[in-house]
């Protein structure tokens, strides 16, 4: 089992002492970063543009993947490196894991709409996903086909919070126990199962709102009026 | 299909993005290249701190492959027409004697040798709502042609239009190669699709006259070196 999203354990170098001179905009340090960064960021944006641009030159994708590099590391800096003070080592990630969900966010919402998507604060797990429980939509078996849930994935990189996405790389892509799963996040069990729920409610509304109005199936709890 | 049944196939998707084999053939960034990186982000930062204000966003798209070359980023608005959006403008090309401008609005000349690569990015402020359509032209008047004939037209570099109505032009050595040693003018056309300029007639009469509603011109003074 591939474990490609296992960030690796918190170095003691990357601090949030080095961070606020690499956002006080020390050059040596912001290299530091970028040493230690980029390749995280490089191998999450080289998975997406490979898979976007099966047919394409590898020089063009290797092309592609070095702005997209370059792009989501400046991104981290944006609106006075928010997205970096918001990187909190007590919750269980490293900087490195941390920056490699972000670096999926942007990358997602830089191939969807061209532009780097505003960071957002980080919600509480209580409030995370909660408008989208309880859809009730029906959900039609061809919507296991691969357009499908490659644009679903894209969707999910770009609305989870990078301690969401976590949980999703670590129940489903790692196959983790949720035992660890707490180990890992600082995370009691029952707050990972509310979590697995929401973010499994809201891929499925996602789902359903990607798929083609033709091929959905009438809801039962709106059934359709015969005429009179 | 149960939402645990979605949830496993998609992480079949993540599964296989990861097992990319092509993956092993990325390079990782050469020192050249995080260096000028580096200093980008640094620049930004101080440049942001004296003038004591926060930067919306920064733009920086160089081509990081010419480890020998200097990135010249620019960035500028262009005047929102009354049905799209106000537009940002962010161009690299692969040298320049300047890494960045004090005050880009001025505007400022990207060089760009015949074999590199130039990129234009125009950004919306806020989401265009309906399509919009991009153009290129690229021009040079009597002065840039050296006493040569002034000339407007169509330039076939890669255009690509997001859904919010980002625009990107990329020229590679396909296009860049089609330009003579010198000044020339890249002009892009951001609007609705019935305003746009279709022909060099169309685009010159739009750069004397001005743009209609609905559209915006960009203008990129580009020295081609061979």
């Amino acid at each position: 089992m591939p474990a490609p999203y296992d960030g690796g354990v918190t170095s003691p170098a990357l601090s949030k002492e080095v961070l606020a001179r690499a956002l006080e905009g020390d050059t040596a340090t912001i290299k530091l970063l970028l040493d230690r960064l980029a390749p995280i960021i490089q191998a999450r944006a080289a998975r997406v543009l490979m898979r976007r641009g099966e047919d394409r030159k590898g020089r063009e994708i290797r092309q592609e993947v070095e702005d997209m590099t370059q792009e989501v590391f400046l991104s981290l800096f944006d609106d006075g490196g928010r997205a970096l003070r918001a990187w909190r080592p007590e919750l269980g990630l490293s900087l490195e894991n941390f920056v490699g969900l972000v670096a999926d966010r942007q990358v997602a919402s830089i191939l969807r709409s061209g532009r780097r998507s505003p960071w957002k604060d980080e919600p509480t797990e209580d409030d995370a996903l909660a408008p989208h429980v309880g859809s009730h939509e029906p959900l039609e078996h061809d919507l296991a086909s691969r357009d499908l849930l490659v644009a679903l994935l894209d969707r999910l990189r770009e609305e989870l919070s990078p301690r969401m996405l976590r949980l999703f790389y670590a129940l489903w892509v790692e196959e983790k126990p949720v035992p660890d799963v707490c180990e890992e996040l600082g995370m009691q069990p029952q707050a990972v199962y509310t979590a697995r729920n929401r973010i499994a409610a809201r891929a499925r509304q996602i789902a359903v709102d990607l798929q083609p109005m033709s091929d959905r199936s009438p809801s039962p709890q709106t059934p359709r009026e015969e005429p009179t | 299909m149960t939402p645990d049944d979605l949830m496993k196939r998609v992480a079949a998707v993540v599964r296989e993005e990861a097992d990319d084999p092509r993956l092993e053939a990325i390079e990782p960034l050469d020192e050249a290249a995080k260096t000028r990186i580096a200093e980008n982000v640094a620049s930004a930062i101080r440049a942001r701190a004296a003038r004591g204000v926060r930067r919306k966003a920064l733009w920086v798209a160089a081509p990081l492959a010419l480890a020998a070359s200097i990135a010249l980023v620019v960035s500028r608005g262009l005047g929102g027409g009354d049905d799209i959006p106000r537009y940002t403008l962010a161009v690299s090309g692969d040298e320049s004697p300047l890494r960045s401008r004090p005050d880009p609005s001025q505007g400022s000349e990207v060089r760009v040798r015949r074999d590199g690569r130039l990129r234009i990015v125009l950004q919306p402020e806020t989401a265009a709502h309906g399509a919009i359509t991009a153009r290129v032209f690229v021009a040079r008047d009597r002065e840039q042609a050296a006493g040569g004939a002034a000339e407007t037209r169509p330039w076939p570099a890669a255009v690509e239009v997001s859904e919010s109505g980002a625009v990107r032009v990329t020229a590679t050595s396909d296009t860049l190669g089609t330009l003579a040693p010198g000044s020339w003018t890249v002009l892009v056309f951001v609007g609705r699709a019935a305003v746009v300029p279709a022909d060099e007639a169309a685009a010159r009469r739009a750069v004397d006259e001005g743009t209609p509603k609905g559209e915006q011109l960009a203008r990129i003074p580009v020295t081609i070196v061979p």
